[in-house]
């Protein structure tokens, strides 16, 4: 496949790969059923409103047509806003910033397209000047994640040589975040990740399953809980976990009559990892986040998270941590290299948390197999 | 003015700033007839909050699951199957009687429950410097009897020997709450 697609380049390898999904989405004898999806619908996408978490309610309007002009680009057809909106109205969907399985099944079935693009705009200040945005690409067929990643940008923190190039709006930056958020979509979708559409929603990836609950928010921070819950995703996914869409997990949640956040009940975890054959699962909580201005400092997040991982199946706790970090911890020297966003300190936090737990998960690993091989 | 007479007027003053600052053990009460290897698996009730800080009982309450965790000692029952069984069994006071002790440590499978108070959070001034102070109560009771075999108490976020002499900035609160927590540990896990 890799061969294949180095003989072509740009939008044309965008096109090969469609055209690869869509023969295996028709190529068996059961996907001339339901499930089929017929040629002129095969590089549809289904774009959800984006979940807007920031203050400022006009964020929405101006980040969702961009994001439209951006998967344009990228050689797909996105499902106008509007008949997306007739949808999400009949089906009354009013979460758009996770799906589960029905709506998943009824957007599909209505707009023939088994690609949802959805996600949350977690940061968008003015007067602050910084944004984050989160994004994953969901196959509603399956119910597998193929892409998830969140950007961030603050005006300080754009490299710009002596402050050469001096960001003067928001939009600027939204832009640069959608650029990146899209560079690593496509990156990531040339990456092999097709293998993850298929027909049957038979498990194929070999990577572990994971599964986030919620996190609790304990810092009094409006939406600090969702904006971690998200990243949390993003980290996960690209160090290789295969993570179960947090919209179907809620939904099964809800349908045993409990809305978890930061704990679980044996039950119910047994249950859901049961449900999506996951292995593990993530929680915790966020304790303190605050963007605060410290003397000399300027202004600076601070962030303080409490995460475990759970063995899913034996609902046994396998790894804790308390995690705290400030922005001001990255400074180099005069200032420099302080970090001004709490979605990028958020970023470098739990990415040393997957990091941590990925090397946790090789040696128990590795001591499971040690005793298996002793046995 | 030579370095020596300065040094002499310092002296005092650190080993003032010293004395305060060094004189906050906790108290503890420690059952030293009791088997504590018999304790294998611990269950944190939710602590109970009597401060003005309307989420310092639930953030101790993690800091406790994460330092209990962290200390490799016990094996913790999940922080949502405690949850669960306390919703079921109604016991959502922290002053369980006998009954109530025995019925969640045989549902949770622990011999022995951490039940505790935040009893205060505040905000000292110390010159010009704010420093968090809080105070936190644990105890240890064994399921099977309802007898407590540990208790300590400790306060957390005297001005330090940095505050009191330079006016440097402390901890944040949780920062305080989580040493408050580590040093009453201290007291029953080594």
């Amino acid at each position: 496949m890799k061969r294949i697609i180095g003989s072509f380049s740009g939008t044309s390898v965008l096109r090969a790969c469609a055209l690869a999904t869509l023969l295996a989405a028709t190529g068996g004898c059961v996907c001339a059923q339901e499930n089929s999806v017929s040629d002129s619908t095969a590089l549809r996408v289904i774009i959800l409103p984006f979940q807007n978490l920031s203050q400022e309610a006009q964020a929405k309007d101006q980040v969702m047509p961009r994001i439209y002009e951006k998967v344009e680009s990228l050689g797909w057809y996105p499902v106008s806003a509007e008949t997306v909106d007739v949808a999400l109205r009949r089906y009354r969907i009013r979460d758009t910033g996770q799906i589960g399985w029905d709506h998943a099944q009824k957007l599909r079935s209505e707009n023939g397209s088994p690609w949802i693009l959805l996600g949350s705009i977690d940061l968008y200040s003015s007067d602050l000047l910084q944004v984050g945005i989160s994004a994953r690409l969901l196959n509603s067929l399956t119910g597998d994640l193929l892409w998830a990643d969140s950007r961030f940008a603050a005006e300080d923190e754009t490299p710009s040589l002596l402050r050469s190039r001096k960001i003067k709006t928001a939009e600027v930056l939204m832009d640069d975040v959608l650029k990146w958020l899209f560079i690593s979509l496509r990156q990531t979708w040339l990456r092999g990740r097709l293998a993850h559409i298929s027909e049957s929603p038979v498990r194929t990836s070999m990577s572990a399953r994971i599964l986030i609950i919620p996190f609790d928010n304990v810092s009094g921070s409006l939406h600090a809980d969702q904006m971690v819950n998200h990243v949390a995703l993003s980290a996960l996914f690209q160090q290789g976990f295969d993570v179960v869409e947090p919209g179907l997990v809620n939904e099964q949640a809800r349908s045993l009559g409990v809305m978890p956040q930061g704990q679980i009940d044996l039950q119910t975890l047994k249950f859901l990892a049961e449900h999506f054959a996951a292995d593990y699962c993530l929680t915790g909580s966020v304790i303190h986040y605050e963007l605060a201005a410290l003397p000399d400092e300027g202004q600076v997040p601070t962030i303080e998270l409490n995460v475990r991982l759970l063995d899913a199946r034996r609902a046994s706790p396998i790894w804790s941590d308390h995690i705290r970090g400030s922005g001001s911890d990255y400074i180099k020297i005069f200032q420099l290299g302080a970090v001004r966003s709490p979605g990028q300190l958020l970023q470098r936090l739990l990415t040393r948390v997957v990091s941590s737990i990925r090397k946790q998960l090789a040696l128990r690993n590795s001591q499971v197999h040690g005793l298996l091989g002793n046995s | 003015m030579t370095s020596k007479h300065r040094f002499s007027h310092i002296l005092p003053l650190l080993a003032a700033a010293i004395l305060i600052w060094g004189c906050s053990g906790p108290s503890v009460f420690l059952d030293r007839t009791y088997d504590f290897s018999y304790v294998e698996k611990v269950a944190v009730i939710p602590l109970e909050n009597l401060s003005q800080s309307q989420n310092a009982g639930r953030q101790a309450t993690l800091i406790l699951n994460t330092e209990l965790l962290a200390s490799e000692t016990f094996s913790l029952v999940e922080p949502g199957e405690t949850a669960k069984v306390l919703g079921e069994i109604a016991a959502r006071s922290p002053q369980y009687d006998l009954e109530q002790i025995k019925e969640i440590g045989r549902r949770l499978e622990a011999q022995a429950l951490i039940i505790g108070t935040v009893s205060e959070t505040s905000t000292l001034r110390s010159g010009g410097v704010t420093v968090p102070t809080v105070t936190v109560d644990l105890r240890m009771v064994e399921t099977e009897t309802g007898a407590t075999v540990w208790a300590a108490s400790a306060t957390e976020g005297r001005p330090g020997l940095w505050a009191t002499l330079f006016g440097l900035a402390g901890k944040s609160n949780s920062e305080t709450l989580r040493d408050c927590i580590q040093d009453i540990l201290k007291t029953l896990i080594k």
